[in-house]
């Protein structure tokens, strides 16, 4: 019975059917190698013995059928008094099914397809169960079941070693695995032979200290991401205990086949729904109306310009095609096109349909927050910008910048990044003509409108 | 970034504006034959929300269930990062290929890809990013990458306008017709198939004025210029790029499956 251990204790190529272990919090041990689980809910006076027995059960290999381990167990369960082994259950994965010894007040749950729960506490010896019917949790607690968690705790996922606990729950892989948040390394301890006698060489056949958490006072409430819990002097190693905290997972499965039918499950979204063909052709031709933003159109007062563009009737000529305007021409009233676009230093380019607030965080603004005006971010490493830094205003025909209280303050350039730069008040601010640049703390926007060239 | 969820990542394979993309192992929950995936990861922080939002669109997309669209595996949400995992398309793509592409090649290829959007549009999706890079090789045939979805993602966060990196082709991408406040649609995907044709064709773009380093320069000449198609093109490449570039979208093809034929039927001959 040479004990060949994993020093790694990396137990995912022998586990092929295993997800997560889920610790529960609790004064006992929890005790994983591989494909085989060891829970005691809680260690008593005089049990630490047979415990530190129960803790090296997984030596036993190789034993695929779990046989080895289990009739070890049933032995120590003979062989010593009944008050000298605390309340467990060893749980071996043998290919996709489970092999449950249980003995004492423990429940084994099992959830999925089909539920099932037992009980240890009835048996006189031990009860023995086979799980091969697909899972999508077991749960293995002592009674009276404590919580699995304190609230607030972080959820633990034991993938080798031994820790302190008082039950699991055992995730099937094949479900969406909620990923790792951080991965811990236990106290590796150097992989020693059995238990050696402190410090004389007296055949005495009582093992050592066992490397069994202490009892409950001296444990926390809940797993740390720490080692065992510290035992004294030489002690049996534990190999490598590795605990990852787990976070909140979301997935959906999407049709992978050409032709498939649409994907669901994982924590799925609903079934997706169809939506009719775009229209064909034009919707909206450039230089006219679109909806701003929804719900909000703004009528004016303009001029309609030769090649059928509408327009600013101030203007000499129409800014879309630079036609001339005709003197008494007829004022119509239409809703307003976009009044040209802001182009930042970064390349992003918005439509000037409606005010902006500019500022590194104006989705606080009130004008934002009613929707009278949309966000734009503008934000830098320094945080030149302040959170609400400037607002563009649409009026009419009209676009203006005013300064909104900023830090470094707002300034415009009517003649390109070098020219002189005015600043901005806080007031009715100053009206923007195309090509104008509007300077917030180190960073710019252009104020631009789009001419077609005129057709020849 | 070594994962994302139960993705373990083996090395990165493309970066843009939006995300990452990373060659990573298939996990054991997605039950498929190949042992590697590509899996984007996006850079927009994820909520609740923005995953209902980022899987119902890319849930249409997936299916549409044409063979010349990219095969999507999975969607996910690991705390606050979004990822999906899609095929990983050995030959690669069409800007950035493993092997030299002969031209017909490439024709066909930007073919299928008009055929995929035109697919697209009939289920009510339009794409918003189709580019050389979009479209990955394939001996089956090329196939369409998975549209936009940043801003399907930040629906509700503050705009971010139009990405425009100039210097990059990527202005030249951009309907024109958008930036004046039109809606994307058919034209606008249409307008993106003329200039993935022309780059594919010939490795330039039409506006070979734009080569500035200010970006809001670029944008200003670009909103006043007229695409000039490289010298390098036949008579009825040029015809089929000019007529997908037309300043006014109602001149352009009325529809992707119109543009798919008039290339195939250059490649002919």
């Amino acid at each position: 019975m040479t004990p060949t251990q994993d020093p790694n204790g990396d137990a995912s190529a022998s586990s092929p059917g295993w997800g997560r272990v889920e610790v529960h919090a609790g004064p006992g041990v929890v005790d994983r190698h591989g494909d085989a689980l060891l829970v005691v809910p809680s260690v008593g006076a005089g049990q630490a013995e047979r415990t530190a027995e129960l803790l090296q059960l997984h030596r036993h290999t190789p034993d695929p059928t779990g046989r080895r381990r289990l009739r070890h167990a049933a032995w120590v369960l003979t062989e010593a008094e009944p008050e000298e082994v605390p309340d467990f259950a060893l749980v071996v994965g043998t290919g996709t099914a489970l092999r449950v010894l249980a003995h004492g007040s423990l429940t084994v749950t099992v959830h999925g397809p089909a539920e099932q729960s037992f009980s240890a506490a009835d048996a006189l010896t031990w009860l023995e169960r086979t799980i091969d019917a697909p899972y999508d949790r077991v749960t293995v607690v002592g009674e009276p079941a404590g919580p699995a968690r304190a609230p607030g705790a972080m959820p633990f996922d034991l993938e080798a070693g031994t820790v302190p606990g008082s039950g699991v729950t055992l995730w099937a892989a094949r479900l969406p695995q909620p990923p790792l948040l951080a991965r811990v390394p236990g106290t590796a301890r150097e992989p020693a032979p059995p238990p050696t006698p402190v410090p004389t060489a007296e055949p005495i056949p009582v093992p050592t200290p066992p490397p069994a958490p202490p009892p409950a006072p001296v444990q926390p409430a809940h797993p740390r991401p720490a080692q065992p819990a510290p035992t004294p002097a030489s002690a049996v190693t534990q190999g490598h205990t590795v605990l990852r905290a787990v976070a909140p997972f979301r997935s959906m499965r999407l049709a992978g086949r050409p032709g498939g039918s649409a994907g669901s499950g994982g924590s799925g979204a609903p079934p997706t729904s169809r939506r009719p063909p775009l229209p064909v052709g034009t919707v909206t031709p450039p230089g006219s109306a679109a909806p701003p933003r929804p719900g909000e159109v703004v009528m004016v007062e303009g001029v309609v310009c030769r090649a059928g563009h509408f327009g600013d009737p101030e203007e000499a000529s129409c800014r879309t095609c630079g036609a001339p305007r005709e003197s008494g021409a007829e004022r119509v009233t239409q809703p307003r096109p976009p009044l040209g676009v802001l182009v930042t230093d970064d390349g992003s380019v918005f439509t000037l349909t409606g005010d902006y607030v500019l500022g590194r965080d104006p989705g606080r603004a009130p004008a934002v927050l009613s929707g009278a005006a949309a966000p734009l971010v503008l934000r830098d490493e320094e945080h030149s910008t302040s959170r609400v830094h400037a607002r563009l205003t649409l009026s009419g025909w009209t676009v203006r910048v005013s300064d909104g209280g900023s830090a470094n303050g707002t300034f415009v350039s009517r003649s390109g990044p070098a020219g002189p730069w005015t600043p901005v008040d806080t007031g009715t601010g100053t009206r923007l003509y195309p090509g104008d640049r509007v300077r917030v703390g180190h960073r710019q926007l252009l104020f631009d409108c789009y001419h077609e060239p005129l057709r020849p | 970034m070594e994962g994302a969820g139960d993705y373990v990542f083996l090395r990165e394979i493309g970066r843009g504006p939006h995300g990452r993309v990373f060659l990573a192992r298939t996990p054991p929950r997605v039950d498929i034959p190949d042992r590697q995936v590509a899996v984007k990861v996006l850079l927009v922080p994820g909520t609740d929300e923005g995953f209902d939002a980022l899987s119902a669109e890319l849930g249409l997309f997936a299916d549409v269930g044409s063979p010349r669209l990219l095969t999507l595996h999975d969607v996910a949400m690991d705390g606050g990062t979004l990822f999906y995992a899609m095929r990983h398309q050995v030959l690669g793509s069409l800007a950035s290929p493993t092997r030299e592409v002969p031209r017909r090649e490439r024709l066909a290829a930007v073919a299928r890809a008009a055929h995929a959007a035109h697919e697209l549009h009939e289920a009510g999706i339009v794409h918003r990013a189709i580019k050389p890079s979009n479209i990955f090789l394939d001996p089956a045939g090329a196939v369409l990458a998975e549209p936009e979805v940043s801003h399907v993602v930040s629906r509700g966060q503050p705009l971010t306008g139009l990405s425009t990196r100039a210097g990059g082709f990527e202005l030249e991408l951009v309907d024109p017709a958008l930036m004046r406040g039109g809606r994307a649609g058919r034209a606008s995907d249409i307008w993106a198939l003329g200039v993935t044709l022309h780059l594919a064709l010939t490795g330039y773009g039409l506006y070979p004025a734009l080569v500035s380093a200010d970006p809001m320069v670029a944008v200003r000449m670009y909103l006043r210029s007229r695409p000039e198609p490289d010298a390098d093109l036949s008579d009825g490449e040029r015809a089929v790029v000019m007529r997908a570039l037309q300043p006014d979208p109602a001149a352009r093809y009325t529809t992707a499956e119109e543009l798919a034929q008039d290339i195939e039927r250059v490649a002919r001959g």
